[in-house]
């Protein structure tokens, strides 16, 4: 007779634990990053960054996701994805033109 | 729980790992957060006449033999040691930090021997540079008296953990002054005092790094009044541009955990004579009122040019030029505060210590402050 794996990996829990994984981990970024005194300069950083670690984090999760969950989770890290995208252009715009006087 | 891990995929795992990692970086960036830590030193301070002074090297060496007459640094003599010197001896042979009844504590650093200095004085439009030697014998008397009086060590605002302690502190003054104090919460003392050699200046750079002031300087003398503000306007813009190089990252610039600060010495000028004459826009000198307070004027004036005599300033006059969008931006309030009939004023108050110029009638006072000074005869 076939011995039983021990346990399988859940699919649901996996998908599940990981979505909750994903906004823990943007969470603790930006507490990592952002959130005690940044000077001005840093906050342009805000958006791109978070943005960025956002869709990593989500592309990475639909990878590894089963089917039901897989198609949303790539539709999130698309859409945060080219989020980044835009901003990190925005951003560079930013400092290519429209800098302050003494920056 | 080995079940639950046995349950998990790689992209958990991999998610789970990142959030330990990120856990532990932002735990320990709370726990290693102090008001003001994450802030690099201020480069760039104000001098005694209100503009800036930029500051290329500010160090305090520990292990250098101070350098004797080189540079042609002057060592000015300097007070007694303390609050209360009553009870201090010189030369009190106190050894290092942390040592005494108070015990005044450490992981201390050796003294600094040395403080290297290098700045430039916008105002002056001049670089000052050199070595102020820190005597020893005045650090060991300044730690006697502070073993005596433990009650002067005191925790210091905005120290990581609260941590009491005692600071170095440079202040530069106009004509190459450097003062060097130690501060505590509640104590001051005079370290060193010295006056520092010009040296050459880098600032302002020549023309032709920046294109707006290759076609501007040197330029024909202004015509009009406007020429003038445009002149002026260009010129400050390549200033601005062309400022010294700072290093940016002085606080930790010898990887050492001293804390210093520069303060702005208000070297007391007391105007012996003050005259001034105003330029209004037909650039005619109106009659020099001569006198100190109280100046009238119709028009309201774009330049003024006033004279001060004052000890220990390298020149004695001052032209100055009011930004023209602030004058304008407070001609027009105080136009607005104005009764009908009613003539702004312009006045020149020489106090102690400066020369304030304010627009006004009778409800409202502006005072200008954003001026272009130019320090000389011209």
């Amino acid at each position: 007779m076939q011995p039983s794996p021990l346990v399988a990996p859940a699919a649901r829990l996996n998908a599940l634990l990981g979505a909750g994984l994903v906004l823990a981990n943007t969470l603790l970024l930006y507490w990592y990053l952002f959130y005690y005194e940044v000077s001005e300069n840093d906050q342009l950083f805000y958006g791109p960054v978070l943005a960025t670690a956002w869709a990593a984090q989500w592309a990475l999760l639909a990878a590894g996701s089963p089917r039901p969950w897989r198609g949303w989770y790539w539709v999130v890290a698309g859409l945060s994805g080219s989020a980044a995208g835009l901003l990190w252009l925005g951003y560079f715009w930013l400092r290519a033109f429209a800098r302050g006087f003494n920056h | 729980m080995k079940a639950f891990f046995r349950r998990l995929n790689w992209t958990s795992r991999v998610l789970l790992v990142l959030f330990a990692g990120l856990a532990g970086l932002a735990l320990h960036n709370y726990f290693r957060y102090a008001p003001g830590s994450r802030h690099r030193l201020r480069t760039f301070y104000d001098d005694a006449y209100g503009f800036p002074v930029y500051v290329n090297q500010l160090d305090f060496y520990p292990n250098e033999k101070p350098a004797t007459g080189s540079a042609n640094t002057k060592v000015v003599e300097i007070g007694p040691v303390g609050i209360d010197s009553s009870a201090v001896r010189a030369n009190t042979p106190t050894g290092e930090w942390g040592r005494g009844p108070a015990g005044i504590d450490s992981e201390l650093l050796p003294l600094p021997t040395v403080l290297a200095v290098n700045y430039t004085s916008v105002a002056e439009q001049r670089s000052y540079g050199g070595r102020v030697p820190l005597s020893r014998a005045r650090f060991d008397s300044v730690l006697a008296h502070l073993n005596a009086q433990p009650a002067l060590y005191q925790s210091m605002y905005a120290y990581p953990n609260n941590e009491p302690g005692f600071e170095l502190q440079a202040g530069l003054g106009p004509g190459g002054l450097v003062v060097v104090w130690l501060l505590g919460e509640q104590y001051q003392v005079e370290l060193a005092r010295a006056h520092l050699p010009a040296v050459p200046t880098t600032w302002p750079k020549a023309a032709g790094v920046n294109p707006d002031a290759m076609y501007t300087e040197p330029g024909p003398p202004a015509r009009s009044f406007a020429e003038l503000r445009r002149q002026v306007g260009r010129a400050e813009l390549a200033h601005l541009d062309s400022f010294p190089h700072t290093s940016p990252a002085l606080l930790d610039s010898l990887g050492r955990r001293y804390r210093y600060r520069l303060r702005v010495l208000g070297q007391p000028l007391t105007p012996a004579t003050l005259k001034a004459s105003f330029l209004n826009n037909e650039q005619e000198p109106l009659p020099a009122p001569g006198g100190d307070a109280g100046v009238l004027s119709r028009a309201v004036p774009d330049a003024v040019q006033y004279t001060v005599a004052g000890a220990g300033l390298p020149t004695h006059e001052r032209s100055t030029v009011f930004e023209p969008r602030e004058t304008r931006r407070a001609f027009a309030r105080v136009q607005a505060a104005c009764t009908p009939g009613e003539v702004p004023e312009l006045r020149l108050t020489a106090s102690g210590e400066d020369v304030r110029v304010e627009l006004r009638c009778r409800r409202l006072t502006v005072p200008l402050r954003r001026v272009i000074t130019y320090v000389g005869p011209d």
